[in-house]
Parts: C-alpha cells; structure tokens; sequence
C-alpha cells in the first residue's frame, strides 16, 4: 500500500502542491483573522462584563457545533459552497481557542502586579502593554497554536462544501475505496499539523520573556 | 503634608451598603512614619488607599501639600506617591533594574538619569547593581524582591510613599531586617510615610504616629510612647496586648516614674525647719541643695536631724555627701540596680546638677506595682 501511495506521490506531486497551497489557505486565511478580532475581543472581555458574558458564551457555542455541521450549516445560510464559505466556517471554529487563552492569559496576570502598575501610574494602556500582554503572550500564543493544529484537521473536511485542500484527495479516496489516494490527503495533513505544532512551539518559547522563564522553571 | 478631611468610604448602593471608612481627620507631617493598624475590616487599607485613588472616595477631601487632590490627574498624582504592596508585585518580566526605574520611565526621564537613579538605589539598600540590575525577580529571595518592591517607590523621589503590609508576607527575622532598614531610609530620605500594619510590634517599632483604627473611626491617634503609657480605652489596650502594656524596666525612663516634687532645702537651713516641714508634708528625706544654683549636696533624713537634735545649727553638717544622682534618661533598670546596692535613694538631675526629682526602693517598687496593675487590671 505504501509503494502504491510514494508512486502516487510522486505521480501526483504537481497537484499534492497545489492541494497543500490550498490548504495552507485554509489554515492561516481563517486563524489570521480569528488572531486579529479575538485579541481585542478578548482584552475587552477582561476589562467589560458586558462583553465577557455574551462573547464568551458565542465562543463556546460556536465550539459545541460538530465542525462537519458547521461546514454544512454555510449553505443553508446563505454562503453557498467553495473555499469561501470553508474558510468562514473554520474562522468561528478557530475563535474559542484564541479567545479562551487571551482572556485566560490575561486574567491570571496576578492582582499584585496589576495593583502595583496602577498604584504606580500607569494609564490602563500602559498597564496593558508594558505589563499584562507582555506576561500573558506566551498562552496568547498557546491558543493560537491550538487553534492552528486543529483547524489544519478541520479544513480537511472543507472539502465536502468544495473548498478544496488537501481534503479533496481524501473524499475522492473514500468514494473510490482507493486507499493511498486518502493516504495522500491525510499523510501531508498529519505532517503540516506536526509541523505548525513544532514551529508555534518554539515561537510560545521565544515570545516567553526572559524573567517569566526563569520564574517558570523554578 | 497630607490632611484627610471627613474622608469617607461606603461600600455598596441601597440597602446593602457598608461603611468602610467612616469620616476620619488626620493630618500627617512632612517625614512623619504614620502607621495606620487595626484589626481586619478597620478600614485602615481603604484609607490608605483612597489617598492614591485606587479607591474612590465617597466624601470628605484628602489634601497633599496644601492641594485637594480631587483636583489633580489621577495618573500624575500616582507617579508622585511611591506604592509598596504586600504581595510585591514586581514585574516578572522585567529585569531588577527596569523594575526599579519604571516610574521614572512613565514620567520620561532620560535613559542617562534612570540608570544612574537605579544604581544608587540599590547600592543604598546593599544590592550590587554590577550582580543584580540584570536578574529577574524569580532570581531574588522575597526579603530581596520586597527591597526592590521599596526601591521601586523611590524611585521617582517622592515626598510622599504609600506601603500596605509591605513586610507581612515576610519570615520574620527578614522582615525585623527590612523595618530596621526602612525606617533607617526614611530618616536619610526624609520621606513621609503611611503605613498599614496588622501587627503592632511592627507598629511600634517604625511609627512616629500610631493610628489605631476600629470599625472605619479612628480609636486613637499617638506616638508609640504616649499609645503605651496612656491608651485612650479598653479597646486600645486590648489592642496592644497585656505583655506590652507592662513595664519595660529597660526602656522606661526613671524620669517617667521619679518624685517629681521632692522636699528641697538648703544647707544654710536650720534642721528644727526642715524636720518640721518634712512632718507637714510626711517625708522623711529631703534633698539638700547649695545656693542659688540649687547644687546637690546630698540628702538628709528625718531620722539624722532627730539624732543630732539641737547639736547643728544648719542642715549642712548632717549632709549624707555619698549621694548618687542620675539623670532622667537613665532606665529603670539601672536605676533599681544602683537602689539594690549602694543608696536607698537616688536623686534625678538635670543638665545643670539641679535636682529634678528623687527614686527611693519603696517608690520603684510601689511605681512597678502600679504599672502592673494597670496593665492587667482587664
């Protein structure tokens, strides 16, 4: 089965490419956004009760929605089928992680140092910036690395509204009853999710500052 | 320096409010250690923090150097009020050096000043810049991260610093080491300090002023010394505890327990004079002094002049001259042991040899009896 999938492979590689281009789309296109509307979000959800109850809430509802549903649900709403709506739906999907741990990250910021950087001087953006972000990145980007894994899993099922990925070759596998045509949609799936969990890894640790480090492994 | 005026704090809306503080006054002097203790739910650290603005008051004004601060910008009001917390709260993120020089840097001071600002601190309270300026907190043990924690107030100089149980998180041999070190700071500095406690030793050893806070209302207002000696009711004392309230032979004056008018003649008075003035006023030793100077000579008994009766003609020959004087500032302890061994009395002098009072063996003893009594009379 393994030399059917390499000959596959090889046979195949101008289209494996094209796959994992899309794929790669459909990962950093939706966790991208997700990133840039959750941090705010999640800052004012800290700050406001207003915001905290209701974002939250949608966060994890959104969550609850089984991932092949809420591909399936873009139709009847109106989006239609193609890559487009395959990406909205993983954007929602990727919101809860990002969120939970902005707003985690920054609400276990310890009161202490939060009342002293106030007691101090410091304006609530000053106390955000210098002080709450800074302590509260690395588990900022702990969420988007949990989001980027799982959503490199999910975008495999974009496939069935036709947003292409490498999903494509796992569908058509499956209807084939073709083993090593799944073979070549799940194996590079598996890999790049490998790949994006190593590399965020060392990006969480490199965002860690210094002091924060130090505190941690002792 | 800092008034607080029928400074109030109320909790809560409607029915369920609570009051805090509870329209208290006070007025604190420029390089005054006012420390503000109480028992848990006093309102000792909502005053406190009221006079920063981390809690709002509800009414009543706080005035700084002769200005209301409802007037003033929060934020610029902040950076001119050091802060010390009891959990630290050091910036873990920061090296030691940029945790010290964060309020200079909020109030753009220029990299220059900041640094040198930075290593006069801590050389000032003993951590080599050249070994610490670049660790992180989790580096430094908590009696060195509080030390930090104070230099991180001073920063910027300010008049006036706010510390809220800085120690108490503290072991204690760490935190006696820190007390000693702050107070010996704020007399260098100058500093005016307020200072919220639970613990009254702590209290009574950094305060110029204690203030004793109960149920949002100031119970009393006092140094150390005058809380001690004259604590204004059952609470106060009770406060303070028994063990504290007894007499400290080794730090009570014997100024604080001599006779202060004691029976004085001259040497050139007839003994018939001085024993009848002594059976008036039921004495029976007199302290003989010399002159306008009022120079001690010595003492005389009633029992030397009934001896010698009609032989003198003056006091002056029946002048025990082996009298020891002391001065006021000597302890009670000294005191006793010079009345166990050499003299029954002791004459207390000033500056000028004049006597100011006398300690016979049955006063002090009478006067530690009574310090006793009072203290555990509850």
């Amino acid at each position: 089965m393994f030399e059917s999938f390499f000959n596959l492979l090889i046979q195949r590689q101008t289209e494996v490419l094209y796959a994992l281009r899309e794929h790669l789309l459909l990962v950093f296109i939706p966790v991208g956004f997700a990133t840039l509307v959750t941090i705010p979000l999640g800052i004012l959800a800290t700050r406001y009760r207003l915001v905290e109850v209701p974002v939250m809430a949608l966060a994890n509802i959104l969550q609850t929605i089984p991932s092949l549903a809420l591909l399936a649900l873009m139709i009847p709403l109106g989006f239609g089928i193609g890559q487009r709506p395959a990406m909205i739906a993983l954007f929602l999907y990727a919101l809860l992680p990002i969120l939970r741990n902005t707003y985690i990250g920054l609400r276990s910021v310890d009161e202490g140092i939060k009342e002293a950087a106030t007691g101090m001087g410091m304006t609530y953006f000053q106390r955000l910036y210098m002080v709450e972000l800074p302590i509260a990145v690395p588990v900022i980007i702990g969420g988007i690395r949990t989001a980027t894994v799982i959503i490199i899993g999910t975008a495999t099922l974009a496939a069935l509204i036709g947003g292409g990925g490498l999903g494509d070759f796992i569908i058509t596998g499956l209807g084939m009853v073709r083993d090593e045509l799944i073979l070549l949609g799940a194996i590079p799936a598996a890999l790049l999710a490998l790949l994006a969990d190593f590399i965020l890894g060392k990006v969480e640790y490199f965002v860690t500052p210094r002091g924060l480090r130090i505190a941690r492994e002792k | 320096m800092l008034e607080l005026k029928e400074l109030t704090k109320v909790f809560g809306t409607g029915d369920d409010t609570f009051v805090a503080v509870d329209n208290i006054n006070l007025t604190v002097e420029k390089g005054q250690f006012v420390v503000l203790i109480g028992p848990s739910g006093c309102g000792k650290t909502t005053t406190l923090k009221m006079i920063n603005h981390l809690v709002k008051r509800t009414s009543g004004d706080i005035i700084i150097n002769g200005q209301s601060t409802s007037q003033m910008n929060v934020v610029e009001l902040r950076r001119d009020i050091g802060y010390v917390i009891q959990s630290i709260g050091l910036f873990p993120h920061l090296t030691i050096a940029n945790n010290v020089a964060i309020v200079p840097k909020l109030k753009k001071a220029s990299k220059e000043e900041r640094e040198k600002r930075t290593y006069e601190l801590m050389e000032m309270v003993g951590l080599d810049p050249d070994i610490y300026a670049e660790r992180y907190p989790a580096e430094l043990s908590g009696g060195q991260q509080q030390r930090v924690g104070v230099l991180r107030a001073l920063a910027a100089e300010p008049d006036l610093i706010l510390m809220d149980e800085p120690f108490g998180a503290l072991d204690p041999i760490t935190r006696d080491q820190l007390q000693e070190e702050m107070k010996d700071l704020q007399q260098r500095l100058n500093k005016t300090i307020v200072f919220v406690t639970h613990d009254m030793d702590e209290a009574l050893a950094m305060a110029d002023v204690i203030v004793l806070m109960k149920d949002g209302n100031i119970v009393q207002a006092a140094s150390p010394e005058e809380m001690l000696k004259h604590p204004a009711n059952d609470f106060v004392r009770e406060f303070i505890g028994e063990d504290r309230l007894a007499p400290q032979p080794d730090i009570t004056p014997v100024s604080d327990i001599m006779v202060t008018n004691p029976m004085i003649v001259d040497v050139k008075d007839t003994p018939r004079a001085v024993l009848a003035k002594m059976k008036r006023t039921s004495t029976d030793i007199a302290v003989v002094t010399k002159g306008s100077g009022h120079r001690v000579q010595g003492t005389v008994t009633a029992n030397s002049i009934q001896r010698q009766q009609g032989k003198a003609s003056s006091v002056e020959e029946l002048v025990t001259e082996s009298v020891i004087t002391v001065r006021g500032n000597t302890t009670v302890r000294d005191a006793a042991a010079q009345l166990a061994s050499d003299t029954r009395i002791l004459v207390v002098v000033d500056r000028q040899n004049r006597p100011v009072g006398v300690v016979t063996r049955a006063w002090l003893l009478q006067s530690l009896v009574e310090l006793w009594d009072e203290s555990s009379s509850e």
